[in-house]
């Protein structure tokens, strides 16, 4: 009973922004001010590319995205990477922001010195609502037939064939 | 004496835009393909039910309204304006039901945004938006203004060749039209699809070796490859160009713009050997050396602000953005809030300018146009000369574009009419933008982006902007992709057809 009402007590942190991880939107809007700064973000993993030195990982927090610069083991620990079918991996990661990278030819970007998945990504189910499909095919439907029902009628070719092809 | 559109008028307008929408009716099925292949069939419903209701639009247009008369041009103008609007309308069904934007209205700006070529976005979050819906968003920046769908549809569908020759001057197409419209507009998309295939493959190339899963890599290769070419400026990521952090995935990209950007006819008259018309190309020299002007102007300013020292960062930020602007494709690769925050205000001038020229006519980019711009340069230096020549001297001028031609006043005024339309708009938007609390000079970067149909944003296009503002870049990028005149055609001939209906 103790661990169920410390699960209930503790759920919701969850989903509070993690102590002291500065939101991405505040760097966009600000880089000046945290250029340089050691610091912690978090975000959803929507994007991987390996590159010989490192890997990028692209997050997202709150709708606004940031390229992570991280070597090759701290990525490894990324597993879903978020798309219409996924959320991906929550990530917290430490390092340092720079709002104009001399490295990586300018670019606004996070040099990852430490990552941790906060929360596993997942599968996100899309079932077909159907009273849409019937209606979208009946609505389809209906205007081909007709469309090919006026043209017929009146002996016009319907895209290069006319009735006397048939 | 004005024109006034009859009832016959009405009928052959509306007749002709119900074939033309028996085509799109079919385009829009197209995103089904994507959808199958990545098993997203929840989104099947949207565009059956978009491809359905255009297609029993369409049939009651052409059924109730069917008439023998041919087209003028005041028809095809008509037909033009009123056929993007209708089309982005529609267009805008799957974006609203698949929840790409947040609401109706947003989705159709969305929709107007792709099939202008404009780019501006609304959509909510991107990176978890169906494929299906990327590629709709992406075919329709292709369609409406890589291959102009307008045209194709009335060639392929149109009963006479008159009516796609009109709807072509309807469309700011008009030049260099051959003999055969058919044939041209086989051209016209014939080149647009060689060079579509082509920039899906090196940007697929691109994009694996800059790091990214073949898949994605392709998928993103034909999206990026139709707003690339169509000088759009959409993408399937929130970040943009940056998703992919690599140098040589924006040179392919910027490469497929610069393409886009350049005249139809001077494709053609590369691929059939007349090399030398690169060279000679009075649009091509202006719009090369407007844009190693700026694109100088720009690198000396962020290097001498000491914004960035390298000078890969130059170039890839720099230059490139510099070059997104003028060939009014939009892609980007810095955060659109540090156009404001880090660039210099004389920077967001530059890119409202070189925005505004836009590239060459004839292309799938916007703007005032090269040809248009040299036009007027040349006879602003021959005004110049003027005064210091005897009184009795005749002086004149030539430009070359395809062929020799003489700097006519007819010609002359015909560019400063486009021209003057331009910066009335450029100066009516930014107003507007700046009464709604903006700064003037984020308004006129904002305006100047919406009306020459590019996509940069400094910041203010989002979902949140107020609806007017919404309405009013509507408005900017539907007449700047007509080059204003033709929807000028349209409200005249509506308020007096109106104003007949009154008396």
């Amino acid at each position: 009973m103790m661990k169920r009402i410390l699960l209930c007590l503790l759920l919701p942190l969850l989903f509070l922004p993690a102590v002291g991880a500065i939101p991405v939107e505040e760097l966009v809007k600000n880089p000046q001010e945290w250029d340089g700064k050691s610091l912690t973000v978090r975000g959803e993993v929507v994007g991987r590319l390996e590159k010989k030195e490192g890997v990028w990982l692209n997050l997202l927090d709150n709708g606004w995205p940031l390229g992570v610069w991280c070597a090759k083991e701290l990525a490894r620990e990324v597993r879903v990477i978020g798309d219409y079918k996924h959320v991906g991996d929550t990530v917290e990661v430490t390092g340092i922001f720079h709002a104009k990278c001399r490295e990586h030819g300018g670019e606004p970007d996070f040099h990852a010195e430490n990552l941790k998945v906060v929360s596993e990504g997942y599968a996100i189910r899309r079932p077909m609502n159907l009273l849409l499909l019937t209606l979208s095919l009946f609505l389809f439907l209906a205007g081909l037939s007709t469309a090919l029902f006026l043209r017929l009628r009146r002996r016009e070719p319907f895209w290069g064939y006319s009735p006397e092809s048939f | 004496m004005l024109f006034r559109l009859t009832g016959g008028d009405w009928k052959i307008i509306l007749y002709n835009l119900g074939r033309m929408l028996h085509l799109l009716s079919f385009v829009f099925l197209l995103p089904l393909l994507p959808a199958f292949l990545y098993e997203e069939l929840d989104t099947l419903p949207y565009f059956f039910l978009t491809s359905g209701l255009t297609l029993l639009i369409a049939t009651f247009l052409s059924h109730s309204f069917r008439t023998e008369e041919q087209m003028e041009l005041k028809h095809a103008l008509c037909l033009v304006a009123l056929a993007w609007l209708l089309t982005s309308l529609l267009a805008s069904f799957p974006l609203w039901l698949g929840k790409a934007c947040s609401s109706f209205l947003d989705a159709c700006f969305e929709s107007l945004s792709g099939f202008t070529g404009t780019g501006l976005t609304l959509a909510v979050d991107p990176d978890h938006l169906a494929r299906s819906l990327h590629f709709h968003r992406h075919l329709l920046q292709f369609l409406g203004d890589g291959v102009g769908i307008v045209v194709v549809s009335l060639a392929v569908l149109g009963r006479t060749e008159m009516s796609s020759v009109l709807a072509f001057r309807g469309e700011a197409r008009e030049e260099g039209i051959r003999p055969s419209v058919i044939r041209t507009t086989r051209l016209i998309f014939g080149i647009a699809f060689t060079f579509f295939v082509l920039g899906a493959l090196l940007l697929t190339l691109a994009g694996i070796y800059e790091g990214a899963d073949p898949d994605t890599a392709l998928f993103d290769g034909i999206c990026h490859s139709f707003t690339g070419y169509a000088t759009g400026g959409f993408s399937p990521h929130s970040q943009n160009l940056m998703y992919y952090h690599g140098m040589v995935y924006e040179i392919v990209a910027m490469i497929l713009a610069v393409i886009g950007a350049l005249n139809f006819n001077l494709h053609y008259a590369l691929l059939t050997g007349r090399k030398n018309e690169i060279f000679k190309n009075t649009e091509v020299k202006v719009f090369f050396s407007t844009t190693f002007l700026l694109c100088t102007l720009t690198t000396l300013f962020l290097f001498g602000k000491g914004i960035y020292a390298s000078t890969e960062a130059l170039f890839r930020r720099g230059v490139f953005q510099l070059i997104s602007a003028q060939t009014t494709t939009g892609f980007y690769t810095i955060p659109p809030l540090h156009l404001v925050l880090i660039w210099p205000l004389s920077l967001l001038l530059i890119l409202s300018l070189s925005m505004l020229l836009g590239g060459c006519a004839n292309s799938t980019s916007g703007g005032i146009k090269s040809l248009r711009v040299g036009i007027l340069l040349k006879s602003f230096a021959l005004e110049l000369k003027r005064p210091f020549l005897p009184r009795s001297a005749v002086i004149g001028d030539r430009f070359h574009h395809l062929k020799d031609s003489p700097l006519t006043s007819a010609v002359v005024r015909g560019a400063a009419v486009v021209a003057t339309s331009y910066l009335l708009l450029f100066f009516s938007g930014t107003f507007i933008t700046a009464a709604y609390g903006y700064g003037v000079g984020e308004a006129m970067f904002e305006t100047a982006s919406a009306l020459s149909n590019v996509g940069l944003s400094c910041g203010i296009t989002h979902p949140s902007m107020p609806a007017g503002l919404k309405l009013t870049y509507m408005m900017l990028m539907w007449m700047g992709r007509l080059e204003v005149l033709t929807v000028l055609v349209l409200l005249i001939a509506l308020a007096l057809s109106l104003g007949r209906k009154v008396e």
